[in-house]
């Protein structure tokens, strides 16, 4: 019935995870990064369904409430930040906060 | 569950946690409705809250009365219970240092005490948690307070970078942890840690392997262990210092104990995980050490200095693998455990009072912030300067302080479960610590001030008694371990 | 049922959501990247359905195609001059980028595939079970980090109260410290165009 192995889910969310990594680690701007982990978020997200619906397990499906919930609130928080910092540096363009200082 | 504990059982044992929300909430709208303008009203509070949930807490690991509770989500044993009571305690020491700072850079706001308690609640949490999305969730509650606190000063542009920083790279080695989460749980069908123990043995597949590496990355990143470290100088020195005496106690504190906890279900999979430790304790040591070395900004060399620390609690994490290796292997393995919550006792006595005589010291109306300042501080303020003396001698391990029994406890559980290598480094990067941390006692005792004796420090209520009470626990928990060890013994 | 459609159902949206997710990181304005977030979730979205996980189907497009995405969008349009941004890559960045993504993404791929998955025979039960169960579950098994989430949202809420606030004008007695601490920007220390 169901037709895709558990193992292709579990690859596609490792991959889309990993893009989501190479966009934290290439981009400057914050929100760009933001999205960039959304993105592995949602890799978690699909990794954690698709190993529900393999074990036939409601533990999978929980999981996703919970990161669900943290996502949301750390959009309000981040963008809040976000959005705060570049209140107080005006017109500075927000792409040279000086995010990345080894 | 029938047969199980009531749920008034499972309420009363996450009782100093309930109190802290009620605290919370009360703060919250009081700040609001109810005292608009008295704003020494929400430190007095928060302190009084605080205690209450100390006492009780203390009254419940002495009455030996921890079990896990709510359908195995939590396991309030010994190591949540004392691990609580060194949360709260950093937080009554960093709510006294607030109260001076804020008041100081007129930042009262009557938010600040709120989230602090709800910060310190979901540290608690993540020290008592059996389920690792109880951990995930405790530490996401940690860290959202963290990285607003850290912004806290809006009119400080470094305060807003530091938030900035701290928010980015705290989301990505969270989603870190998540797929870590998710990859043990793939490969072990649970993520509840007392199930984990008997069953990852049977569970060793790569995505195990994977799995426990993610972890290592998102932990390691909170507990800020080389390489995944580069938050901590920049956040530690543009948040408002009394945020980053309290970030560097709580976070610390409960990034370790939650790494105590799995590594500790994690152990008998132990040759997976054991080398990557090994060699992020090194790195940490090494690193940590040589770079607080080059460091002019106090805070940024406590910010390195306390990423040194996190490498030799990584240690007593290592140290820990051995526990299943036969009897010796188990005792070194609780000595680890009991010598890392000493240890965490000890740092975080040590950091808030150092970071707490900076405070003190901003009361002059002059940010005390490098090395410099601090230059022949002994002659106009000889009681502070004394009180740096004792942090200074603790943080660099010198006996008789609190610093040196801790470092001993974790240098001698590692002696004896065979990590000798893991000793030897160090023993040697210890003394390369104590040069950077005597150079502060040189620079305030032996050396003349450069400028005239500025006026001394206003009396400030909140900062004296939080350095007072640093400066004390650091030398009687050192000259007498033994009544810290009571408490910490119970672990195990 | 014909195993067919939901293999098709899956390999294009794979591919929807890895060429959109690849699109978010490689365009060169925000504003793009933002609606590229659009397929991205979407895409997810669709992947849960074909998962039988009908809830999380409607759950990721409200939260994430939904809030999450409109909210983002928000951000960008409060920070005015996104538009012309351009996102440059970071060169001593990029090669560990490349590094670590060519190590995660062969080890990924690797190790998840070389799991042997025992074939999955038990059916998921129908959404009105599957629901049932995870609200059992949400007030039984997990009800500690279901309770504590609410904590989580209220310190959320608090964050983003002290974050909107707006300062008040300096107190009549300026705080001690005001004119010591380093602060290049003097001039710009109020936030100027917020009401």
């Amino acid at each position: 019935m169901l037709g895709v192995p558990t193992e292709y889910f579990l690859v596609l969310s490792g991959i889309l995870f990993t893009i989501g990594v190479i966009g934290v680690l290439i981009k400057r701007n914050p929100i760009v990064i933001f999205m960039c982990i959304e993105l592995m978020l949602n890799a978690v997200n699909l990794t954690f369904i698709a190993l529900g619906r393999h074990f036939v397990h409601v533990n999978g499906q929980m999981y996703v409430i919970f990161v669900m919930a943290v996502a949301a609130a750390e959009v309000a928080i981040g963008l809040g930040i976000i959005v705060a910092l570049f209140r107080s540096k005006e017109t500075i363009n927000i792409d040279e906060v000086n995010l990345m200082k080894y | 569950m029938p047969g199980s504990p009531t749920i008034w059982d499972d309420l009363t044992l996450i009782l100093p946690l309930i109190v802290l929300w009620i605290t919370s909430f009360v703060l919250l709208l009081g700040d609001v409705v109810v005292w608009k303008k008295n704003r020494d009203l929400n430190p007095i509070l928060a302190i009084v809250g605080t205690l209450i949930a100390l006492g009780i807490a203390v009254y419940q690991t002495i009455s030996l009365t921890g079990d896990k509770a709510f359908a195995r989500s939590l396991n309030m044993d010994a190591l949540a219970q004392v691990s609580m009571i060194a949360l709260l305690v950093t937080g009554l020491l960093a709510i006294l240092l607030a109260w001076t700072y804020l008041k100081n850079r007129g930042l009262e706001r009557g938010e600040y005490y709120p989230l602090m308690l709800l910060s310190v609640s979901g540290a608690a949490l993540m020290g008592a948690a059996n389920d690792l999305i109880v951990l995930f969730i405790g530490l996401e509650i940690l860290s959202f307070a963290l990285y607003v606190m850290a912004g806290f000063s809006r009119s400080d542009i470094r305060s807003e970078e530091a938030s900035i920083k701290y928010f980015l790279l705290g989301a990505f080695a969270s989603a870190f942890l998540l797929y870590g989460i998710a990859l043990v749980y793939g490969a072990t069908q649970t993520t509840q840690l007392s199930e984990l123990a008997s069953r990852v043995h049977s569970a060793q597949t790569p995505m195990l392997v994977a799995g426990i590496g993610l972890l290592i990355v998102g932990l390691g990143f909170k507990a800020a262990v080389i390489p995944f470290h580069q938050w901590t100088p920049d956040v530690y020195e543009g948040a408002p210092t009394s945020v980053t005496a309290y970030m560097a106690g709580a976070a610390k504190i409960a990034a370790f104990v939650a790494m105590l906890r799995v590594f500790d279900s994690l152990a008998p999979v132990s040759s997976v995980w054991l080398g990557a430790i090994q060699a992020l304790a090194v790195l940490t040591m090494v690193f940590g050490n040589l770079l607080a070395i080059a460091q002019t900004n106090v805070k940024r060399m406590l910010a390195y200095s306390s990423i040194a620390h996190a490498g030799y609690l990584m240690v007593a994490i290592a140290t820990l693998a051995h526990r299943l290796d036969g009897p010796r292997g188990a005792q070194a393995g609780e000595l680890a455990m009991t010598g890392s919550l000493f240890y965490l006792f000890a740092y975080t006595f040590m950091t808030l009072g150092a970071f707490g005589v900076l405070i003190y010291l901003s009361n002059r109306g002059k940010d005390y912030q490098q090395i410099e300042d601090l230059r022949g501080l002994v002659r106009h303020d000889p009681r502070t300067a004394y009180a740096m003396l004792f942090f200074m001698l603790s943080l660099g391990g010198i006996p008789p302080t609190m610093g040196f029994m801790g470092k001993w406890q974790i240098f001698y559980a590692a002696l004896s479960g065979g990590e000798i290598m893991l000793a030897i480094v160090m023993a040697l990067t210890s003394v390369m610590a104590a040069f950077y941390y005597l150079k502060i006692v040189y620079v305030m005792c032996f050396e003349e001030p450069r400028e005239a004796a500025p006026a001394p420090a206003q009396f400030s209520f909140g900062a004296s008694l939080s350095v007072l009470l640093s400066a004390a626990a650091t030398i009687l928990f050192g000259i007498m371990p033994g009544l810290l060890y009571t408490l910490t013994g119970l672990v195990r | 049922m014909n195993t067919l459609p939901v293999q098709i159902a899956f390999y294009s949206l794979a591919a929807l959501t890895l060429i959109s997710a690849a699109y978010v990181v490689r365009a060169r304005s925000i504003i793009h990247a933002g609606f590229w977030l659009l397929p991205c979730f979407v895409g997810v979205a669709g992947l849960f359905a074909t998962l039988q996980a009908h809830f999380f189907f409607v759950a990721q497009l409200l939260i994430y195609a939904g809030a999450i995405l409109v909210l983002i969008l928000f951000a960008l349009m409060l920070t005015r001059d996104a538009m012309s941004l351009h996102v440059p890559l970071k060169s001593h960045l990029g090669i560990w980028a490349g590094l670590i993504s060519a190590g995660l993404g062969i080890s990924a791929s690797l190790v998840l595939a070389r799991q042997s998955w025992s074939v999955t025979t038990a059916h998921p039960a129908g959404p009105a079970r599957q629901a049932e169960a995870l609200g059992e579950a949400l007030i039984g098994l997990y009800a500690v980090p279901f309770e504590v989430a609410s904590l989580l949202l209220l310190s959320a809420l608090i964050g983003a109260v002290v974050l909107a606030k707006v300062e008040r004008a300096p107190a009549p007695e300026p705080p001690p410290l005001a004119d010591t601490l380093p602060e290049p920007e003097e001039t710009r220390k109020e936030p100027v165009g917020v009401e």
